[in-house]
């Protein structure tokens, strides 16, 4: 297991929430108040999937659990399903990770595109079985591809401005 | 020490997956339950946005205007153009206000003859707009006036010129408007001169379509929309736009308010219509009662369908 100091996990924790805070703030800016035909990816998404697999101690679950629930919140989606979904294929995802011998990126980035895929269908699967007005499945799903095609760009901006990275990138092959 | 730091996680784990479980189970038992008693659960959605955005509205504010600065400053590139289109535009508008400072001067003179008093409960709270609705998937702005500013649900919301939407969702310093072009808003209209019935329903694009027309012969692009208050759903009379056809023939409203900026709405004072309940009992015939209470039976269903 990992034996980053303490105020290096507090520093970081609090690095993320600051960070989602931030990224929550700059979608409810007034800026897009006529109907969007491309919309943006989904940033707070990628930095929990991203960060959670390479130092998942920097985003336990409860914190990613709370800034998920104010994003569904704030942005007026059904409360907790989307969080709820995601968590799930984030633990998933984890395990997946953990127990596979591929540690490549590519192999990562395509388990990564797998769960956004999964996630937007899930979501939208039980939104119709719960008979709630479903919003636009096309711009999901090009959220969805925005999502896959930036990942690899939040990744190097972890990896080089925030200093997040994987556990198996050290040389030494020890596992920090 | 590794051997230590093994054991300690060992037997956190348990209780760890007990947690994520528990967290689970919370989030989607907190989707039942708002699938289930909606209100309540959207109560505590403004109670967290009231609390939450204001909170942080010295650090939204600078952002979007510096955004919004940049924006601007692309647009200066095309000054020439947009002058020249100014001055054309200018001309015309002399004009325009010629004929509305001689239409002004015959309405007072006819107010003054008829002696009428304008409804001082008309009146309007101005609110400056705090926030979007942050997601592509509805259109929605926030405002920073809320219920101790006396504003209430169902009030409709305008810029300038048209309607912008109505109030859904009231929180202590902060109300959301729901813009005339998210999914959800159903607004019952008239179409001038025609005078047709109908409702436009907003479906998440630049122009939400015109439905339920009752004759649609009768009714042409360019004719103006303006609301009807039926189902004492908004005041009557405010302007929403001019009706247009689309590519493939369905009749869309062209939204007069400018949806591009946002910046400050006025929210019109509406305390309703006085409702006149049961049925007056000399209008009162034998056969009669069953249709009149369908209709107060169908008004009222289409209230709830228009607060969702």
């Amino acid at each position: 297991m990992s034996k980053i100091p303490s105020e290096r996990i507090w520093i970081y924790r609090t690095i993320f929430t600051t960070l989602s805070v931030f990224i929550i703030l700059t979608n409810l800016m007034p800026l897009q108040t006529t109907p969007q035909a491309w919309p943006w990816p989904n940033i707070l998404l990628l930095i929990i999937f991203c960060w959670s697999l390479r130092e998942p101690n920097f985003v336990p679950v409860p914190l990613v659990t709370v800034i998920l629930l104010l994003h569904d919140l704030l942005l007026h989606r059904p409360p907790g399903l989307l969080s709820g979904i995601t968590i799930i294929v984030l633990i998933w995802i984890k395990i997946i990770t953990a127990s596979s011998d591929d540690k490549s990126f590519l192999a990562e980035w395509v388990r990564v595109s797998l769960a956004f895929a999964a996630i937007s269908l899930i979501y939208h699967l039980l939104l119709s079985l719960s008979l709630v007005t479903t919003t636009e499945l096309r711009i999901s799903l090009i959220q969805t591809i925005f999502n896959i095609c930036i990942y690899p760009f939040i990744v190097l901006v972890s990896h080089h401005i925030f200093r997040v990275k994987r556990p198996y990138f050290t040389r030494s092959g020890r596992v920090i | 020490m590794s051997n230590d730091r093994q054991t300690q996680t060992d037997y956190f784990a348990p209780l760890r997956r007990l947690i994520t479980a528990l967290l689970l189970l919370s989030l989607f038992g907190l989707f039942v339950l708002w699938r289930i008693d909606g209100p309540r659960v959207e109560k505590f959605r403004v109670l967290v946005i009231d609390t939450f955005v204001p909170s942080f509205e010295w650090m939204l504010l600078p952002m979007t205007s510096v955004v919004k600065l940049a924006k601007d400053y692309q647009s200066y590139e095309k000054l020439l153009e947009q002058n020249k289109e100014l001055r054309r535009e200018l001309q015309q508008m002399k004009s325009w206000k010629e004929a509305a400072l001689q239409l002004e001067q015959e309405n007072a003179r006819l107010l003054d003859l008829s002696q009428l008093r304008l409804d001082s409960k008309l009146t309007h709270v101005s609110g400056i707009v705090m926030a979007d609705s942050g997601s592509p998937f509805r259109q929605s702005v926030l405002l920073n006036i809320g219920s101790r500013d006396g504003i209430q649900d169902g009030w409709a919301a305008m810029d300038g010129l048209g309607l912008v939407g109505r109030i859904s969702g009231v929180g202590s310093s902060t109300s959301r408007v729901l813009l005339l072009t998210d999914n959800a808003s159903q607004i019952p209209v008239i179409l001038q001169p025609s005078g047709q019935d109908a409702i436009v329903m907003g479906d998440n694009s630049f122009a939400p379509p015109v439905e339920f027309i009752e004759n649609a012969d009768l009714v042409r692009p360019g004719d103006r929309i303006i609301t009807s208050g039926g189902g004492g759903v908004l005041p009557a009379g405010l302007l929403v736009g001019t009706l247009a056809m689309d590519p493939n023939g369905r009749l869309r409203a062209r939204l007069a308010a400018d949806y591009e900026r946002l910046e400050f709405l006025k929210v019109l004072r509406d305390y309703g219509t006085e409702k006149i309940d049961g049925l007056g009992s000399l209008l009162k015939r034998k056969d009669s009662p069953s249709s009149l209470s369908n209709f107060t039976d169908s008004s009222e269903s289409r209230d709830e369908a228009f607060s969702e």
